[in-house]
């Protein structure tokens, strides 16, 4: 479980820094570090996130959040396909390869077929 | 367009390079392949997370130590099929994060101007290898800063587009919202021929737009009114603000009306800089996993072979950028960073448009001082507080190009001028007119000539 | 004591068929060299960039429109953040926070005979995986199959049986594969996958109790059973006092059961966040109109109108519901002979489908109007039940139609009504000793006078009208 988060009586936040709040963020990023490295990033996580809390500062009501600039809009593409000139030069760039499949550890089924099935668990 | 001479520049590259460390990789000149076209003969380094196909592409990480690139990036096709000559890959920050190019896998940058000194980042390689004259335009990326905070650094110009106006395509992806391909080059009239070249919307790169017109809008200034921002006022350093004054005044006397601004979030602007481009970095640097085409750290499960190789081959940095990208998309933390920083980019995209009802360009320091020292980096936090000036462009998607102003301690100090979205063309017609009655041209050509101490 | 009832929803991907991938111009193709079918997008190669493919979001919306969802006019595309080595970019794009339709409904015919919609909560788009295979200790991975378009239509929980669950996967494959042409419908190339969701309650409840997943039940024949087999499992675990685990399980066929695959520890956390790359999808009304022109009538409007316009029974609408085609040439046939759909519809069942594969329909050695004249003449009594047989086979072998057959044709003669009483009796004459057990109580023997009739009839009589002279006959003699 991440940080406490509390928020004090003007509603800004209070992020809480520990040693497992780190561990557990490298586990969701799919990181390792020693212990020395989790230790200089929590001092440089406490650092972040007391600036971060200068973000409650500006007011946003009635405000959208713009993910994307607010011009950007979406050409669609035509169905035409085409055979990409890269198929063997990507297929150099394999790690491991063998007869043209890229060759991996083994990992566990997540369910024959897949699909936008959930991968491993994540805390 | 004026060019060196591939003998002027790989004679150079001979000369400096091993000092300087600009290229990680240079093309052997009986490699090279030019064409003919308007760009012929025209030589162009290449920062290294743009794709060349056939040429490395490390991205100044150890994780792409032996990756080749499969293909080539839009803007470098369209660039070559006009004539240009790519000669190498230029050093940089491991994946575009840094300001000071020395969290490059490969050794740090040297600036030109002083070789105990940085030339600024993520982009250091390419404003190096422009001003030491070792190609004749360089490409670099900017998603923060990184094309024009370096370009300052030593003393040439360096151009963010209008966010859309270089296909992103090929460009290895920092923070998608938000980078851009930029131009570095020693006079603004190569920047306007090289972009004319480049840009334009792309059908594989959906973020990409019809290009505007990069002809001359303007020849004089009379009538133009630039902006400045009064809460930057306190936050430059004493030789930036004496560079600063003297270009008011410059632009004055070219008969410039100067128009007082106020930006209330300025400081704001770093915040949301580090919330959304780490969180869209940690999605993107998440194909970096020792599977595919990276190296491969030696572990059990697939699990291990992940974690292993990216603790492993990541530097630092980009350990701390993916870090806080992930903490503020996470499911407690959503809400209150990532929603939150996003719609104070609206607030701050707001308030820009109304600037540019207000006035035609505002100009801008790019940095506090001079390049630092290699041994006097500051610590990762209060280089991300150096971003101040370079990030609103970022964040609006709107232009900016920095120009070199001054000499101090005989290191350059270069400011900024940003313009209203698709107003690309003003800046060059403007950064020209400076080229001709501010910044003295001359001192650049002298202080770029050898590897000064 | 308790009862409980079962709490089913379905989350179903189908792969859209279109010509390229979702996002890149690589062929969307099954059957060629692994990692061929690739580029720099679908590898997620550093660099490369997606690019929204019209025809997917046009086959989307149609069926979205099918099932009656709402198309969202404005809909954006996420990142679901995880990591898989068959995740090119450990990312995968798909629709999170606006899906492109909500609030559709099928409906499916409950155990009691009784018809009920299943709602569907959400249809999105996204992109599917590499294919990986397994050899010892390492995995083989292949992206052909990476950045194929696929929706994703989720139920609410509303199915009650693993029956229910069966007819309304049934109907999901039927519209995407047969009505709209979307998906090739192939289920051993995953071309529709299907995975379930499943919790018991007491009946009467309301709440939703924790629910176990059941993986990949890909073939009609296995999710009824697999889901039954899943409820009576956790009403087991719930009446022995214990709770439910909440895990993913997959159906063994072999075994005939589920087993666990993995326990859920937790909720995965994707990090959703909305795709810098992509632009808001905006369709315009007119869009989705002009989709919805190409939406063709659906399986149950198309129940109901042949069911009043033509009175068939279940069996036969089953099975022009189920083969669109093959209803498309009944309808044809029906529009030479409307008040013969009863007639017509028996004859494609009984004699075209016998000859014909309708998987493949195609009846071009039967036009439908000789299928209909020769439906008149049944009607008409001009030929009989067996004689139309062996005219339905000369039809297709000559190629000439039924009315021209029968008067050129000295098989089809018919024979007139006082020549059939003649042989009649004459049969009955010919054989008293049979006529003298028929009386004595072996009505059976009836066979045996009207079987002997038709033969020297040469057919050309009609076996019920033989059947009722023979019987006259013999009652005629007894006086």
């Amino acid at each position: 479980m991440l940080a406490t988060v509390g928020s004090d009586g003007e509603g800004r936040m209070q992020v809480n820094v520990t040693h497992d709040d780190i561990r557990a963020v490298y586990l969701l990023s799919s990181l390792t570090g020693n212990d020395e490295e989790i230790a200089a990033m929590r001092e440089h996580f406490a650092k972040m996130f007391r600036h971060l809390d200068d973000l409650s500062r500006v007011p946003v009501e009635g405000v959208e959040p713009s993910f994307l600039l607010p011009h950007c809009e979406m050409p669609l593409r035509t169905d035409q396909p085409s055979v990409s000139a890269e198929a063997k030069a990507i297929q150099s760039t394999f790690v491991e390869c063998a007869e043209g499949f890229l060759v991996v550890p083994r990992v566990v089924t997540r369910g024959e077929g897949g699909g936008s099935e959930d991968g491993e668990e994540n805390p | 367009m004026e060019q060196l001479g591939i003998a002027q520049i790989y004679e150079a590259i001979t000369a400096r390079n091993g000092t300087l460390n600009a290229y990680l990789h240079v093309v052997p000149r009986e490699r090279l392949t030019g064409g003919e076209g308007p760009l012929s003969g025209v030589c162009i380094g290449v920062k290294d997370n743009i794709a060349v196909s056939g040429l490395p592409l490390t991205c100044g990480s150890k994780f792409l130590e032996h990756y080749t690139a499969p293909y080539t990036a839009t803007v470098v096709e369209r660039l070559t099929t006009a004539g240009a000559v790519v000669v190498g890959k230029l050093n940089m920050d491991e994946f575009a994060m840094g300001s000071a190019n020395t969290y490059s896998a490969y050794g740090p940058c040297r600036n030109p101007w002083d070789i105990t000194r940085v030339p600024g980042g993520s982009s250091g390689g390419s404003a190096a290898a422009v001003a030491a004259k070792m190609c004749d335009v360089a490409l670099g990326s900017d998603t923060g800063g990184s094309v024009r905070q370096p370009a300052a650094y030593c003393g040439v110009y360096g151009y963010k587009p209008t966010y859309g106006v270089l296909s992103r395509y090929g460009l290895t992806a920092f923070a998608s919202s938000l980078d851009q391909i930029g131009i570095l080059a020693r006079r603004p009239a190569h920047i306007r021929t090289v972009a004319s070249h480049a840009a334009g919307f792309d059908e594989r790169d959906a973020t990409s737009i019809v290009a505007p017109s990069f002809s001359p809008t303007v020849s004089s200034l009379r009538g133009m009114r630039i902006g400045v921002i009064g809460e930057y006022e306190a936050k430059m350093g004493n030789a930036v603000r004496d560079a600063y004054e003297r270009c008011l005044d410059t632009l004055r006397s070219g008969g410039a009306t100067i128009v007082s601004l106020s930006f209330p979030e300025y400081e704001q602007v770093i915040s949301v800089y580090q919330v959304v481009a780490t969180a869209e970095a940690s999605a993107n640097l998440a194909r970096f996993d020792g599977i595919r085409y990276t190296v491969r750290a030696d572990a059990g499960s697939f699990r291990d072979l992940i974690a292993e190789s990216r603790g492993r081959f990541f530097g630092a940095e980009v350990k701390r950028r993916i870090l806080l990208g992930t903490w503020v998309l996470s499911r407690d933390y959503y809400d209150s960073y990532y929603l939150r920083a996003a719609r104070v980019r609206t607030v701050i995209f707001n308030r820009w448009r109304r600037f540019f009802e207000e006035c035609n360009l505002v100009l801008m320091p790019v940095t506090t001082d001079i390049a630092f020292r290699l041994d006097e980096v500051p610590d990762p936090f209060s280089l991300y507080l150096e971003d101040l000036f370079t990030i609103p462009a970022n964040l609006t998607g709107m232009p900016a190009i920095a120009f070199p102003a001054s000499v101090h301690r005989r290191m350059p100090i270069g400011l900024q001028i940003m313009a209203d979205r698709g107003k690309d063309a003003l800046l060059f017609d403007v950064a020209e007119w400076l080229e001709e009655h501010f910044a003295d041209f001359t001192f650049i050509e002298r202080g770029c000539s050898h590897d000064a101490v | 004591m308790t009862r409980y009832e079962a709490v089913v929803g379905l989350e179903i991907h189908i792969q859209i068929e279109t010509a390229s991938k979702a996002f890149c111009r690589c062929p969307n193709v099954y059957d060629v060299p692994p990692n061929s079918a690739i580029c720099p997008v679908c590898t997620g190669a550093p660099g490369a960039l997606p690019v929204l493919n019209e025809e997917f979001v046009r086959r989307a919306v149609a069926f979205c429109l099918a099932v009656g969802a709402r198309v969202n006019l404005v809909s954006s595309f996420d990142r679901k953040n995880y990591f898989y080595p068959d995740m090119p970019k450990n990312y995968q794009i798909t629709q999170f926070f606006t899906p492109l339709g909500e609030e559709g409904r099928l409906f499916v015919i409950g155990v009691d005979g009784i018809e009920r919609p299943i709602r569907i909560e959400r249809i999105h788009m996204e992109e599917d995986t590499a294919k990986s295979a397994h050899l010892g200790d390492r995995t083989l991975l292949n992206f052909n199959r990476a950045g194929v378009p696929l929706i994703e239509v989720v139920s609410h929980p509303d199915l009650r049986s693993g029956a229910e669950a069966a007819q309304y996967f049934k109907k999901i494959y039927d519209i995407a594969v047969k009505y709209l042409g979307i998906c090739r419908g192939n289920m051993e190339e995953g071309n529709l996958r299907c995975d379930a969701n499943i919790s018991v309650r007491p009946v009467g409840s309301d709440n939703l109790f924790t629910k176990t997943e059941v993986k990949n039940v890909n073939s009609f024949a296995f999710i009824a059973k697999a889901i039954d087999y899943e409820v009576e499992r956790q009403i087991a675990v719930v009446e022995a006092g214990g709770t439910v685990e909440s895990e993913t399980r997959l159906w063994n066929p072999r075994r005939k059961q589920t087993e666990t695959m993995r326990k859920k520890t937790g909720r995965n956390d994707y990090r959703y966040f909305n795709e810098p790359d992509l632009g808001p999808l905006r369709l315009t009304s007119d869009f989705v109109e002009e989709v919805r022109r190409t939406v063709p009538e659906l399986p149950d409007a198309k129940r109901r109108r042949l069911k009043e316009r033509h009175h068939l029974n279940d069996e036969l609408l089953d099975l022009f519901v189920g083969y669109p085609a093959v209803a498309a040439y009944f309808e044809q046939a029906a529009e030479h002979y409307p008040a013969g759909g009863r007639t017509i519809a028996a004859l494609v069942a009984g004699e075209l489908l016998r000859v014909e594969d309708k998987e493949h329909f195609d009846a071009v050695r039967t036009p439908p109007e000789h299928l209909a004249s020769l439906a008149r003449l049944l009607d008409g009594k001009r030929v009989t039940g067996p004689q139309a047989k062996d005219l339905f086979a000369l039809m297709r072998e000559t190629g000439k139609s039924p009315t021209e057959l029968v008067s050129s044709d000295a098989r089809f003669r018919q024979m007139a009504g006082d020549v059939v009483e003649a042989l009649v009796r004459e049969v009955v004459a010919e054989n008293p000793e049979v006529v003298e057990k028929y009386r004595n109580g072996k009505e059976s023997l009836l066979g045996f006078f009207v079987g002997e009739v038709m033969r020297r009839a040469k057919k050309a009589a009609n076996p019920v009208e033989v059947t009722e002279m023979v019987k006259k006959e013999l009652t005629r003699q007894k006086k």
